[in-house]
């Protein structure tokens, strides 16, 4: 091997290391808190998925029909949050068996408006409860 | 309809995983052409997990009230009840109630009268139960009696039995109390299930349930068919029905839906026996003068639904429905008084249509937590009748005549439950009844007849929620049954002069619900007015027999029932009933003080469940039944029906067969000990001093397969 080889081979060790090196506390961080906005201003995370779910909480409406038939369930909504701030890819994983409730409550994530920035999938359990007069 | 953003599991779930085959291909496929192809069943790698922003939960007022709260002795069973019951049909599920009263004259599910608060005196004159299936009455118009033989269990999401007069709400029949079954539907979810049962005399009997759902659509379908030869010679029974329904949920307001159905059922009819009859030819033949008693019925229905919630406690309900059914019957009547033997054959053709309209406000008034409920009911039935009534002996026709009769009833009706405090619950209720009833006779000569009745029907209760789970509460009601077509203009009636049978209810009662313990305690007090009775020896005209409005008959009884849960592997439940029913006063009979036939004056029911390891449950129930005085004996001359008690035991495996499998395996033995008993039993209609008997089932087993599948 040449000098220049040498040299050369040095710096791309040296360039895999230090982006190693880079890597490294990523991975560590995903581990201990996956998927989620590691950005070191702003809100902490916690307060900002406290902020997501009050949100939703104010956008989540009980369906009428629904409570007339006496249905109940829980749902778990997964979703995004887009760069402008808007809930996407929204969808039900696990279904409360009533497809009136499983709209409900993807509807109240959608409709929950312009939310605090966290990336990575999010979780929402919803629960749709009928109090007895 | 779905909100923006959204979409479908199963759509992303595929969407991502052609994505993944994609970028497979880009990143080895492509690159290296001749390259093996990827796998494409191997696992994608696991999605990031999610990090939850934690629960929210949406909450909202029951629509209906806690059982608790309702001032009256109700019951409501659910499917899981119906299933663990063990009964076969809807008739004996309810034999089992405290406060109803069961008999067969048939043994088959056609032959069923089913009674409250002690109004089943034999089944000889109309029902004074309201059954409802779905919200639609099946209370007959020209019997008001409900054919039993309608609907089977199979099909039964739920039963909520209302003891005690409701027609401040429902109007007519709603006298001794209603019955309001439920069908199942596809909103539960996607299921599939199949039973299969058979038992002794030949029965055979499967049924069929599929529902879906999908987005907003709900989408049912049932079927079923059987045979039995049944316990008594010449008892056969067949019946098939199909039953289906669409509903669709439209937005978060509304809902519409289309339900229809068709049954069919062919029964014969052993007719009663007299002593000298079952001692000469044994308990299980059949009448040897009624070879010919049969019966062959035809039901068909089409129920609409729509509901629409404008605001947030305003909901509107509208049920449109039409039925029809065709009817043809042949009955036997022995040598008589009066004539030879005889024989009455009948084509009936009866069409119902109507709609049932009802609102719902909750809203507090003065700061008191209110529900306003508001109704209108109309129907119109058209009932065509051609007898022939033929004295068999002798060759020639006693009576033979068509008649056209229409009922129509228009109602309106407007209720108030106020929380005086938020334990003390007042409701009110008035209901405006006009019911028209006409008819006439094809017979030259005939006068046709046109009699209309304006009916008030008040209510008021109060029920107060001593502690959280024991409530007691105090009621009056009226109650009102409308003579009904036969009555009014049949073989035995030609008295459309006959008068509404109305009642005055009061009831105090007290309900306890713990984890452990569900127990009902109710007392009532009846005062019928104009009760109509079938009586065969105040007759002025021939043929004699005769319907008479009774001018006080008095109810008074006692209604207990208990379900008591010790321990996780043990439930006990028993009830007892009193029903004391005799004439008050009565100015054309001089009945005074003579009790009803039929309804004993005790009968309870008992049982013990064990729920075994491995799902596996024992079960045992007891039935029984006091004396009581025959039917049509309203003088109480005769030797009384003595009392009886039967003994079923049944054992049940349930086993989950993955998560979506259920299989339930079911073995009963009904009346372990053979008792040989006779439910019913009365002297004769054309013949006074003789009687006949309808002996009851000695003992028999039955088994089920039920194959169920939930997603």
């Amino acid at each position: 091997m040449s000098v220049r080889g040498l040299v050369a081979a040095t710096a791309l060790a040296l360039l895999a290391a230090g982006a190693a090196s880079a890597q490294a506390p990523s991975t560590r961080d995903e581990a201990r808190a996956p998927a989620v906005d590691l950005a070191p201003t702003g809100p902490s995370v916690e307060s900002r998925l406290a902020e997501i779910r009050r949100r939703i909480q104010a956008a989540l409406v009980y369906p009428p029909v629904a409570r007339w038939q006496d249905l109940e369930g829980d749902a778990l909504v997964r979703f995004e949050i887009s760069d402008q701030g808007r809930a996407r890819d929204v969808r039900v994983v696990r279904s409360s068996g009533v497809s009136l409730l499983d709209d409900a409550a993807a509807r109240a994530v959608v409709a929950a408006g312009v939310l605090p920035r966290v990336y990575g999938p999010l979780e929402v359990p919803v629960s749709f409860e009928l109090a007895t007069r | 309809m779905r909100p923006p953003g959204f979409r479908c599991e199963g759509s992303a779930e595929r969407l991502s995983i052609s994505l993944f085959s994609a970028c497979l291909w880009l990143a080895f496929g492509a690159g290296s052409a001749g390259a093996d192809q990827p796998d494409p069943t191997a696992p994608a790698p696991p999605a990031p997990p999610a990090r939850s922003v934690g629960q929210v939960t949406a909450t909202a007022t029951r629509a209906e009230r806690d059982v608790l709260d309702v001032a009256g002795n109700v019951t409501v069973l659910d499917r899981e009840a119906i299933e663990r019951s063990g009964a076969n049909t809807v008739a004996e599920l309810l034999s089992r109630e405290p406060g109803i009263f069961v008999t067969n004259t048939t043994t088959s599910p056609e032959g069923y009268t089913v009674e409250a608060r002690g109004f089943n005196d034999g089944g000889g004159n109309g029902s004074s139960t309201l059954v409802l299936v779905d919200g639609r009455r099946i209370n007959e118009p020209e019997t008001s009696s409900p054919d039993w033989s309608w609907l089977r269990l199979d099909d039964v999401e739920r039963i909520e039995i209302v003891r005690g007069p409701a027609s401040a709400v429902w109007g007519d029949n709603a006298v001794g109390g209603v019955i309001n079954i439920i069908t199942r539907k596809g909103a539960q979810g996607t299921q599939a299930e199949v039973i299969g049962r058979a038992g002794s005399w030949d029965a055979l009997h499967g049924s069929g349930f599929l529902a879906a759902r999908e987005g907003p659509i709900e989408v049912s379908l049932y079927g079923d068919g059987g045979h039995t030869d049944d316990y008594r010679h010449r008892s056969d029974f067949d019946d098939h029905r199909v039953e289906g329904s669409l509903y669709g949920t439209l937005g978060e307001r509304a809902r519409v839906g289309l339900s229809a159905g068709y049954a069919s059922d062919h029964s014969d009819r052993p007719g009663a026996l007299s002593f000298e009859e079952i001692d000469e030819f044994g308990r299980r033949s059949a009448a040897p003068f009624a070879e010919d008693d049969a019966q062959q019925r035809r039901r068909f229905h089409v129920d609409g639904l729509g509901q629409w919630t404008p605001l947030e406690d305003l909901h509107l309900e509208i049920l449109p429905f039409f039925a029809e059914r065709t009817d043809h019957a042949t009955v036997t009547f022995p040598a008589s008084d009066f004539f030879g033997r005889s024989q009455s054959i009948d084509d009936r053709h009866t069409q119902s249509v109507g709609i049932n309209a009802q609102i719902r406000f909750d809203r507090p008034v003065f700061g008191m937590a209110s529900r306003l409920t508001a109704g209108a009911d109309w129907l119109h039935e058209e009932i065509d009748v051609d007898t022939d009534f033929r004295d068999l002996d002798a060759g020639v026709s006693l009576f033979s005549g068509s008649t056209r009769s229409k009922r129509r009833v228009v109602g309106g009706y407007l209720q108030e439950e106020l929380n005086l405090t938020p334990d003390l619950l007042l409701s009110a209720g008035l209901r405006y009844d006009d019911a028209e009833l006409s008819g006439r006779d094809l017979t030259p000569g005939s006068e046709p007849f046109d009699v209309d009745n304006a009916i008030w029907s008040p209510r008021v209760s109060l029920t107060y929620r001593v502690i959280e789970p024991l409530a007691a509460y105090a009621s009056y009601a009226y109650g009102f049954r409308l003579p009904n077509i036969d009555e009014a203009f049949g073989l035995f009636g030609f008295t459309p002069e006959l008068d509404p049978q109305r009642s005055h209810a009061y009831e105090l009662g007290a309900k306890l619900r713990t984890r452990c313990v569900t127990a009902n305690l109710a007392l009532y007090w009846m005062n019928v007015e104009d009760q109509i009775l079938f009586d065969h020896e105040i007759g002025v005209v021939f043929p004699d027999p005769f319907n008479v409005n009774v001018d006080r008959v008095q109810h008074r009884g006692i209604e207990l029932g208990i379900v008591i849960d010790p321990l996780p592997w043990l439930e006990l439940h028993g009830n007892y009933t009193l029903d004391d029913v005799q004439i008050g006063h009565d100015r054309l009979t001089g009945l005074d003080g003579k009790r009803l036939p039929i309804t004993p004056l005790h009968r309870g029911n008992a049982g013990i469940l064990f729920r075994l390891p491995y799902e596996v449950e024992l079960g045992a129930e007891a039935r029984v039944v006091g004396s009581r005085y025959r039917a049509n004996d309203l003088r109480n001359e005769f030797e009384k029906l003595p009392a009886f008690a039967v003994y079923d035991l049944g054992a049940a495996w349930r086993p989950l067969i993955g998560e979506h499998l259920e299989l339930g395996f079911q073995f009963w033995v009904r009346n372990l000990f053979d008792r040989k008993y006779t439910e019913v039993g009365g002297e004769r209609t054309f013949q006074r001093g003789a009687f006949g008997f309808y002996p009851s089932p000695t003992r028999s087993f039955e088994g089920s397969l039920a194959i169920t599948v939930r997603r």
